[in-house]
């Protein structure tokens, strides 16, 4: 019905619309932690590096830098004439000023955080330190020197990321914290902002000042949160955007069809996995974790449930091109051979047909993508060992509160890497995250784990977080279940589109076709 | 008249009274904060916000500063949009729902009418069964299922108007959102309209107007749809606020910034200070939507006297 309406849509040139999945909830990069305001404000701002459209870290405001032997000292060049979008020059002290205001508790940023690896971050974000003291300086104008905790090659990519954007503190002085709405957001990205409207179109135009503005192809930009899959679907249908953050499962098999190559698809920095309560019963069994880790056939979750819209998890970090995932050893056993060894640990673990593991899944609401999932699972147990696992449904703050509080014994886990390292995965199981729910505790992981954060040595310590990630299997610390795939329908107007790992499309990178849609 | 307007709305204020302290004090009873998140925060600056935000101090004492914050006419800063008010949300959302709704209600008033006349004049004619079962069909779809529709028939196919999204306040942004929105309350003001329409029909003064062989354009007009309008003037109060409050589905489904997305958002963020602001307004509106319709009741009405 629609395959001639959906054609008969057409590119407005120089302007891109793209759809977000929730209005931002601020636009001050150094406030900022939700993906929706990221997209936006990876248009509006710059940092020290930016990503290229394949997603790989290239020189932004910095043209170059240099590490130390140690790799604890990185020292910046900024390019000579960079200029905010009211044309004041764009100097190192615009980045110092912005990294203190992260870390200084008196700004109260949630992103605090992500700045950890600087020296003196967290001590200042605590309050036991002046922010003069953290770990960067500014001997001159155009020279930024970091220094870190430890040898972190991945923060490069942090560098791309909002929360080391530099702020133009001239325009913070004189309009402290409504500095971001549209006239008086001054930002030093490809675009600038013209209007918002909070859950509504968000304007952005180009910015003449910008260092490149002569590679920058679109004239506008209008951002529309839209945060029901199917609306955002009819959108683009009706011609409305050109670029969608998603699409609902159950429109899959149609959009394939109509659609064809509109859809995009590529692997994510995310997993889906089981948390398990480790200090209690029954889950502080490792053969019963180990068992009900068996029992589930992920090809067919994948497969025939999510129709392919999500990648099976044997581990817990998800592959790239340099590193692929991890596959233990029976990821490779038939179904029959995997299942018979889930009922030998089952038995081992102490239940058998008369004496059943019963215990509950808690799950946040969410899309049906879940709860669908959550059945298939439970009918696998079921059938695989006899398990009785109940589904308890509970609302997402809620949920988020009783997994901090650690009080679930089996739980929905998600995680979205925060860089293109396995570190991010991995430091959820350390002793003391608060991101380990289950209270996982091994001394061999906690060793391999300090040894690969100590090492100056980026592939001693890529093989260290190979062991540690094998620790984690062995020990079955989670249910890996299914890896996050990205997904958006693009026109084939838009030009410049790659899928990368961390889904990030800056719009200076993208254009618009001239000429008939092909 | 001035006193029962006086005295209606000095009557609204207990009633206010019990919405902002339920309200309050249930939102800060369920689970969770504002400032809960997958990344736990630390602890320092955890602290420092919720004492940015009052969380910090005994929740008694958080109800009496908001209560404070009210009396000045000052909802409190947003919890989920960080440096914006709930006041300038409200301004921002409001007239979005003031314009669709109050289209939607014109629309419903344009169509249900004529079609409630033509139901009872013709009452059991082909015309009144299509117009009785295109109002019970009005009736029974709810929003969520005929706005996908419309957006899907004049949107996606046939690409006349856009499928979403407020355009400043566009006619062709207004147009599906307001016809999906009306639809229900064209098929309730046409069976009020009918039903009532009928039984006035019947009465003894009707009868007399027909003998003293009055035209029947006179009869109907004159004196038998200002009686006949009574129901569904009663009915305008709960509509119109019917429109604003309940436009949620509308908005979510055309991506309107209006105040129901708010609403539903902030519940879901425990965005405590907006989900207030928002059930005072809707308190507000009831009160006010509920004392216009008894005003026109009056002035329609002469049995009833102020």
């Amino acid at each position: 019905m629609t395959t001639s309406a959906a054609s008969a849509a057409q590119p407005q040139p120089g302007h891109l619309r793209r759809q977000i999945d929730q209005p931002p909830r601020t636009l001050d990069p150094g406030l900022s932690v939700d993906v929706p305001a990221q997209r936006v404000l990876d248009d509006l701002f710059e940092g020290l590096v930016r990503l290229d459209a394949a997603g790989n870290v290239i020189p932004a405001v910095a043209r170059s830098w240099e590490i130390s032997a140690d790799q604890l000292q990185w020292t910046f060049h900024l390019q000579p004439d960079v200029q905010w979008s009211d044309g004041t020059p764009l100097t190192a002290a615009d980045f110092v000023y912005a990294w203190r205001r992260v870390v200084d508790p008196a700004t109260a940023s949630q992103a605090a955080q992500l700045l950890a690896p600087i020296v003196n971050a967290l001590q200042i974000a605590s309050g036991k330190l002046p922010p003069e003291q953290l770990g960067v300086q500014a001997p001159d104008a155009h020279t930024l020197v970091l220094r870190l905790v430890s040898p972190t090659a991945w923060f490069a990519y942090q560098l791309s990321n909002n929360c080391l954007f530099p702020v133009p503190q001239h325009v913070l002085r004189a309009h402290g914290s409504a500095w971001t709405r549209p006239g008086t957001l001054v930002s030093n990205g490809a675009f600038v902002l013209t209007d918002l409207r909070i859950n509504g179109a968000i304007q952005l135009a180009r910015n003449p000042r910008y260092r490149e503005a002569g590679a920058v192809s679109l004239q506008r930009i209008t951002y529309y949160p839209v945060g029901d899959r199917s609306a955002s679907v009819s959108r683009y249908l009706a011609g409305d955007l050109d670029v969608t953050d998603g699409f609902p499962i159950e429109d899959i098999v149609w959009l394939r069809q109509q659609l064809g190559s509109q859809l995009q698809l590529a692997p994510y920095l995310g997993t889906v996995m089981f948390g398990m309560n480790h200090t209690r019963p029954p889950f502080n069994s490792a053969p019963l974790r180990m068992a009900l880790n068996l029992a589930v056939d992920r090809e067919l979750l994948t497969g025939k449930l999510l129709q392919g819209l999500y990648l099976p998890a044997y581990s817990l970090v998800p592959g790239d091109a340099q590193r692929p995932a991890l596959q233990p050893e029976w990821a490779q056993w038939s179904d029959e051979q995997r299942h018979a060894k889930a009922r030998q640990l089952y038995a081992q673990a102490g239940y058998s047909a008369q004496h059943p593991l019963r215990v509950e899944l808690a799950y946040p609401t969410s899309g049906p993508d879940t709860r669908r999932v959550l059945e298939a699972l439970v009918a696998m147990w079921q059938v695989n060992l006899g398990a009785e696992v109940r589904l308890a449904n509970e609302e997402w703050r809620v949920h988020q509160q009783n997994r901090l509080l650690s009080v679930h014994q089996l739980f929905w886990n998600a995680w979205i890497g925060d860089y293109p390292d396995a570190q991010t995965f991995l430091d959820l199981y350390r002793d003391g995250s608060a991101q380990n729910h289950g209270k996982y505790l091994s001394a061999d992981y906690e060793r391999l784990m300090a040894e690969g954060v100590a090492t100056g040595d980026n592939a001693q310590r890529q093989r260290l977080w190979r062991e540690a990630e094998m620790q984690l299997n062995a020990d079955a610390a989670y249910i890996p279940l299914y890896y996050y795939q990205s997904r958006h329908l693009l026109r084939p107007w838009v030009q410049g589109w790659q899928s990368n790992l961390m889904d990030r499309h800056a719009s200076r990178d993208l254009s618009i076709a001239a000429g008939p849609p092909r | 008249m001035l006193r029962f307007i006086a005295w209606r709305l000095l009557a609204a204020l207990p009633t206010l009274a019990v919405i902002i302290t339920l309200a309050f004090f249930l939102l800060h009873a369920a689970p969770g904060g504002p400032f809960d998140a997958d990344r736990a925060m630390v602890p320092e600056i955890r602290a420092v916000i919720e004492a940015r935000y009052h969380l910090d101090e005994p929740v008694p004492w958080q109800y009496l500063r908001y209560v404070g914050g009210i009396v000045r006419g000052d909802f409190g800063p947003s919890f989920q949009y960080q440096g914006v008010s709930v006041n300038e949300l409200i301004a921002q959302g409001l007239p979005i729902d003031l314009t669709i709704g109050s289209l939607a209600l014109l629309l419903a008033l344009l169509l249900g009418m004529p079609l409630g006349m033509v139901a009872a004049l013709r009452r059991n004619s082909l015309a009144d069964r299509l117009c009785t079962g295109l109002a019970l069909l009005g009736l029974s779809l709810p929003v969520y299922v005929t706005a996908p529709l419309l957006i899907l028939l004049f949107a996606v196919t046939l690409q006349w108007l856009p499928a979403g999204d407020w355009g400043e306040g566009a006619w062709r942004n207004l147009v599906l959102p307001v016809v999906a929105l009306a639809l229900p309350y064209v098929a309730y003001i046409a069976r009020l309209l009918r039903a009532s329409l009928l039984e006035v029909l019947q009465a003894p003064y009707i009868r007399t107007a027909w003998a003293k062989g009055l035209p029947a354009s006179q009869v109907l007009w004159r004196h038998a749809l200002r009686p006949a309008m009574l129901p569904v003037v009663a009915f305008l109060g709960p509509a119109a606020v019917g429109l604003i409050t309940g436009s949620i589905a509308i908005e979510t489904s055309f991506g309107l910034p209006g105040l129901g997305r708010f609403f539903v958002d902030g519940a879901f963020n425990r965005d405590y200070t907006l989900v207030m602001g928002v059930t005072i307004l809707y308190g507000v509106l009831i009160v006010l939507a509920n004392l216009l319709a008894d005003l026109l009741q009056a002035w329609l009405d002469p049995k009833v006297r102020l």
